[in-house]
């Protein structure tokens, strides 16, 4: 052995050191916890699995999960439908109107989620704004339910979900060089041809960071569902607040929450190997 | 994949953005077969007028005739036109093959057919095993070979090219100079090409229209254009040249006597017709002597101010005036002496090679 004590430098030790305080960062703070509520999961009862076979044996428990499947998908659908269309057109912009257009999608995507939520709630009220406008146009003699049921639910949630669906997409039109449309056009694609076999497989990695970013944001979504959902159609997170707060099960909530994480780390996993081999480019890319 | 190219005819053609015009009302002929180049700076209308080929720029006036057919008002997609693009343009979410084959599948061509004439291409381009590759696995001149197969796969009236070699590196592109320019001669294709490359264009081209300011200076072949240029601009884009200012033009026995603004007078074989116009004398019509000659039709004393040695080749940049500098270049002989900065020299050239160009 030679008796070198020098050590050698190398860029990796570099990057070592610079990622070091924001790796503990996360173990203290985000790692650390979640495996608390995990390890709570297996607590206070008869066996480590009670809380779940608690959970799996109530179908009431079974039906909440299920409804917010639906309603993650359902909003993330709506949301890629209304978006798609909004971000071709913005992605095309230039200059001023470019910052106009940013600046409409980002000032409410900056206001708290809680405002615009009430915000809505204002309009849907019983009295509310649109009831009110309603009534007096004599479309209709009684004020319709907009609040505490589905419909509620999904504007409200699909409206702050939007920014997370277009921004993603609006950076992936932007990398579509242009000159690709155009020759699709010359070697004799019209326009919804090349569309079809040019522009949006192009665009396929922008959806696919919109879906996963829309449809994990709304799986555990809290406040929108909160306030505007209604007690016979509850969302998991509102569930586990409920079990926390008002029945002071942490186990069962744990468990729950423990459920989510599985369920949303499972399809996370699928959809991201589905749109790899569908050649948009994975999310973890 | 035989078959002759188009006849190509602009009638009038303009393209007006606002206020700016982009392209000046211009008619010309490209003959069927030709291949047809189109330099200039940018901003000199070259690229409009390729847009405007191809059909994704409409013009404000004027008739584009392609075998006798106005295809003025078609889509791009309808006029049956290939493109080379400056940056290729292969899709990249498609496989080689996928790609020279979507013009086809875009004219629902049978699918058997398609993968014959795909595979045919492939053959010309000599890239048969790089099929199920996709563009971005391969290098810039496989991308170009590439480009060209899709381009041309069609049977298209004719071929455009927007300065498709210039993301390739100088041996390369001179290799893929020859490459083109055969591709073009085996599949007899009408061609527009659009380059800033003056020596590129030079290689390739039947024809040439030099463009400045929106307009067509002049017409013809390489040959044509630098023996012949019409005007300033023409002979100081194409190749070097000496451009002397002129004071004043009197008739002599073998042309014109001209007086430049210099000090010093020239002979030119060229009898003068109109003002407004500058002399042009070409590198390698220039000699220099140590000793005055004697017999030469233009003889002027100077001075070298800087010499360098190329590649098979002299240069030599000489001082004639306090502002006149003129570059001389002759082919390097093994063992030739050269002449040292600072060396007394005189410059000599022949009546004939004294250029009347217009000054513009």
């Amino acid at each position: 052995m030679q008796g070198t004590t020098g050590r050698i430098w190398s860029p990796a030790r570099g990057y070592f050191v610079i990622l070091s305080l924001p790796v503990l960062f996360l173990l203290v703070f985000f790692v650390w916890p979640m495996a608390g509520v995990v390890l709570r999961s297996f607590e206070g009862g008869e066996g480590i699995f009670s809380q779940y076979l608690t959970v799996f044996e109530r179908s009431s428990y079974i039906k909440v999960l299920l409804y917010t499947l639906q309603v993650a998908t359902t909003v993330t659908v709506l949301c890629l439908l209304i978006a798609y269309p909004v971000a071709a057109l913005v992605a095309r912009l230039q200059g001023k109107w470019l910052q106009i257009a940013f600046a409409l999608i980002l000032v409410p995507f900056w206001t708290s989620t809680v405002i615009r939520t009430y915000a809505w709630m204002v309009l849907f009220q019983r009295k509310g704004v649109i009831n009110g406008m309603l009534i007096d146009m004599g479309l209709i003699a009684e004020p319709l339910r907009f609040m505490h049921n589905n419909i509620g639910v999904h504007i409200g949630m699909v409206h702050i979900m939007l920014p997370f669906m277009l921004l993603p997409l609006i950076s992936a039109f932007r990398n579509i060089d242009p000159s690709y449309m155009r020759a699709a056009g010359v070697l004799g694609a019209n326009p919804i041809r090349a569309f079809w076999h040019v522009y949006l497989p192009l665009s396929m990695p922008g959806v696919s960071a919109g879906v996963a970013l829309v449809f994990i944001t709304s799986l555990g979504f809290f406040i929108t569902p909160a306030l505007l959902g209604g007690a016979h159609n509850m969302m998991v997170a509102v569930l586990i607040e409920q079990q926390v707060t008002i029945t002071v099960n942490w186990e069962l909530a744990s468990a729950l929450a423990s459920v989510l994480l599985l369920v949303t780390a499972a399809l996370y996993i699928v959809y991201d190997w589905v749109s790899r081999r569908a050649g948009g480019g994975g999310v973890l890319d | 994949m035989s078959g002759q190219g188009a006849r190509i005819e602009y009638v009038d053609i303009s393209k007006r953005y606002g206020q700016v015009e982009a392209l000046r009302r211009t008619s010309l002929t490209i003959e069927a077969g030709e291949f047809f180049s189109i330099i200039g700076p940018s901003g000199s209308g070259k690229t409009t007028l390729l847009g405007v080929t191809a059909g994704y720029v409409p013009p404000t006036t004027g008739q584009i005739i392609i075998d006798g057919r106005n295809v003025v008002g078609e889509p791009p997609f309808q006029r049956n036109i290939g493109m080379v693009f400056q940056n290729y343009a292969l899709f990249p979410h498609m496989t080689v093959a996928q790609n020279i084959g979507f013009p086809l599948r875009m004219r629902k061509t049978p699918r058997a057919e398609v993968a014959e004439r795909v595979r045919k291409m492939l053959a010309l381009v000599r890239l048969e095993e790089m099929a199920e590759r996709k563009p971005g696995q391969l290098s810039g001149g496989q991308q170009q070979r590439i480009a060209l197969a899709r381009a041309a796969v069609y049977d298209p009236l004719m071929l455009l090219m927007d300065e498709p070699l210039s993301a390739l590196d100088k041996n390369l592109r001179e290799a893929m100079q020859d490459e083109v320019k055969q591709f073009q001669t085996v599949l007899g294709s009408t061609v527009l090409y659009v380059t800033h490359d003056q020596a590129e264009a030079a290689a390739m081209s039947d024809r040439i229209a030099i463009m400045n300011h929106g307009r067509i200076v002049q017409i013809g072949s390489p040959r044509d254009l630098y023996e012949h240029p019409v005007a300033r601009f023409v002979a100081s884009f194409l190749g070097e040249a000496n451009i002397f200012d002129i004071d004043k033009v009197s008739p002599h026995a073998s042309g014109s006597a001209i007086a430049t603004r210099h000090g010093f007078s020239l002979v030119s074989a060229i009898a003068s017709g109109h003002e407004g116009q500058c002399i042009c004398v070409r590198p390698e019509a220039v000699m220099l002597h140590a000793q005055r000659p004697t017999g030469h039709d233009n003889v002027i004393e100077g001075r070298i101010v800087d010499a360098t040695y190329t590649a098979g080749s002299l240069r030599y940049r000489v001082e004639l005036a306090s502002d006149v500098v003129i570059t001389q270049r002759t082919p390097s002989v093994r063992g030739a002496e050269m002449f040292a900065e600072g060396d007394r020299v005189f410059a000599s050239w022949r009546a004939e090679d004294t250029l009347l160009v217009a000054d513009d």
